[in-house]
């Protein structure tokens, strides 16, 4: 059997398409901007009906969950699938791979941009975010686990300012307790 | 820091597209207004999320088990959020709003004061309550003058959006089942449709301070005729009756629903709805019962408290 390689679409295009796919809870931020898509291989495949045989392409597309018990999985996994299956893809199968582990450094200069301007700050490998709204690197972390498992809770002890910081899944510090207030609103 | 005169001046400031930040000293009916709404925001938000937590285990599957679990965690962030934002307005602590909300003084959005029969009232909330919800923070997010307040909606909103798939999902799963699936959905929404228009609240007052400073931009009205024309074309798609005799279609092709009984709002404001009562013991119990995690986190931090200087409990 002669399988033309031409009819099977390059990685770099089924890779465009994955990545532009947007999070299912924050839209201005895309799949590739977090860096949740992993490798991504493309294989001719066979069958018995449909298209040629020249014309069939399965795919695998691995995604790092930011948290094993992301509940925004199935949608991505379903999104993936159905952007890829409008492509022309026999099979796509998406598992959830933990090797490499999602870490907030996996998120692109793009996608860093992109979350500051919802008030989400992407940590540096210490740990340390900047304030989304005044920039001032006195952030102080509030609470471990903020709205999502894979996001933390602080304020901005210059402006006030709270700010959620993407969260690693080793990042346990604990915080200093919702109660605290910024000594500058402290009534 | 900034400072207005008189009201006069500070409406001028709203009139002109103006922010107010926590550290402006905003006219004190402005910061007594906008405290209101973002406490009540608060405890609904805390009240949807001990709702949801409520299902968890309950919920058919591991898969609805897993969205209630995460849904309740996204509510309960929504809360830690809004109650921030409002204890920077300086009128109450967080602690006095959660005593004021265990001992009934404050309030809570009127769908949280009804029972949850069953499975099917719970899509129903999952579904229309949230889509209110998401059509009335919308509205506020537009145009909003408070900045705390707004800048922390965006992320709200952009959540719930997402909380709308599973609960859209459910709802045709149920619209696509047996007729014991679908005739259990239809006596929900015939428990919770009036509910569900009370939502939008009462008519809109002459005087509304929320929406002349513009905490508000929308009327009650405007929000639940847009609710209206969405979901009754749908609801009727999916083959089920809005239980509401008097609603037809206008000669503009608009739906026009009838009168609305408000009595049954009017208890729920007084937090002496049919729920209220085990709905706020249920969310003392909570707090109570997890006291010993409060307890846990605050020795953690006494811990690492010469590790962080900046570290000062102003509460």
């Amino acid at each position: 059997m002669n399988v033309s390689s031409a009819t099977v679409p390059s990685l770099g295009a089924i890779r465009d398409l994955v990545e532009a796919l947007r999070d299912p809870e924050l839209h201005d931020v895309t799949l590739g901007d977090l860096g949740l898509i992993g490798e991504i291989t493309v294989e001719p495949a066979s069958g018995r009906e449909g298209p040629s045989d020249a014309e069939r392409w399965s795919v695998v597309v691995e995604l790092l969950p930011t948290f094993l018990g992301c509940p925004a999985l199935d949608l991505l996994q379903q999104d993936i699938v159905s952007v890829l299956t409008t492509f022309g893809a026999q099979s796509v199968i998406v598992p959830i791979i933990c090797t490499p582990v999602w870490t907030p450094q996996s998120i692109s200069e793009r996608g860093r941009s992109r979350l500051a301007l919802l008030g989400v700050a992407v940590p540096n490998a210490n740990g340390e975010s900047n304030c989304t709204r005044c920039q001032s690197p006195n952030l102080v972390h509030v609470v471990s686990v903020g709205a999502s498992a894979c996001r933390s809770l602080g304020r901005c002890e210059s402006c006030g300012e709270l700010v959620e910081s993407m969260r690693g899944p080793a990042d346990n510090r604990p915080g200093v307790a919702v109660s605290w207030i910024p000594r500058r609103l402290v009534p | 820091m900034r400072t207005w005169e008189s009201e006069i001046e500070f409406d001028e400031f709203i009139n002109e597209g103006g922010i107010v930040e926590a550290v402006d000293a905003m006219p004190e009916r402005y910061r007594a207004e906008v405290f209101r709404f973002i406490e009540m925001h608060a405890n609904s938000e805390l009240f949807g999320g001990l709702c949801e937590q409520y299902w968890v285990s309950r919920a058919p599957g591991l898969h609805r088990k897993l969205a209630f679990l995460a849904k309740t965690q996204d509510e309960i962030g929504h809360g830690h959020l809004l109650y921030m934002v409002a204890a920077d307005l300086g009128v109450k602590f967080r602690e006095q709003m959660l005593t004021d909300l265990f001992s009934g003084r404050s309030k809570f959005h009127n769908v949280f004061h009804y029972k949850t029969h069953t499975w099917a009232d719970q899509i129903v909330i999952a579904y229309l309550v949230d889509a209110a919800a998401l059509i009335t923070q919308q509205a506020v997010l537009k145009n909003c003058s408070y900045g705390p307040y707004r800048r922390v909606l965006r992320r709200i909103v952009s959540e719930e959006g997402f909380h709308m798939r599973h609960g859209e999902e459910m709802l045709l799963t149920m619209a696509d089942g047996t007729s014991t699936q679908r005739s259990l959905f239809q006596a929900a929404l015939d428990r919770w449709w009036e509910p569900v228009m009370h939502f939008f609240g009462p008519p809109t007052k002459a005087n509304d301070l929320l929406l002349r400073w513009r905490v508000k931009s929308e009327t009650n009205e405007a929000l639940r005729d847009r609710f209206v024309q969405k979901f009754v074309p749908m609801l009727h798609d999916y083959g089920f009756v809005i239980p509401d005799s008097a609603l037809h279609k206008g000669a503009d092709g608009r739906w026009v629903i009838g009168d609305i009984d408000w009595s049954a709002l009017s208890a729920t404001q007084a937090n002496v709805g049919e729920d209220s009562a085990a709905r706020i013991a249920r969310s003392r119990a909570a707090w109570d019962d997890t006291a010993w995690v409060r307890n846990a986190l605050e020795e953690s931090v006494q811990a690492g408290a010469q590790r962080s200087p900046q570290n000062e409990s102003a509460a």
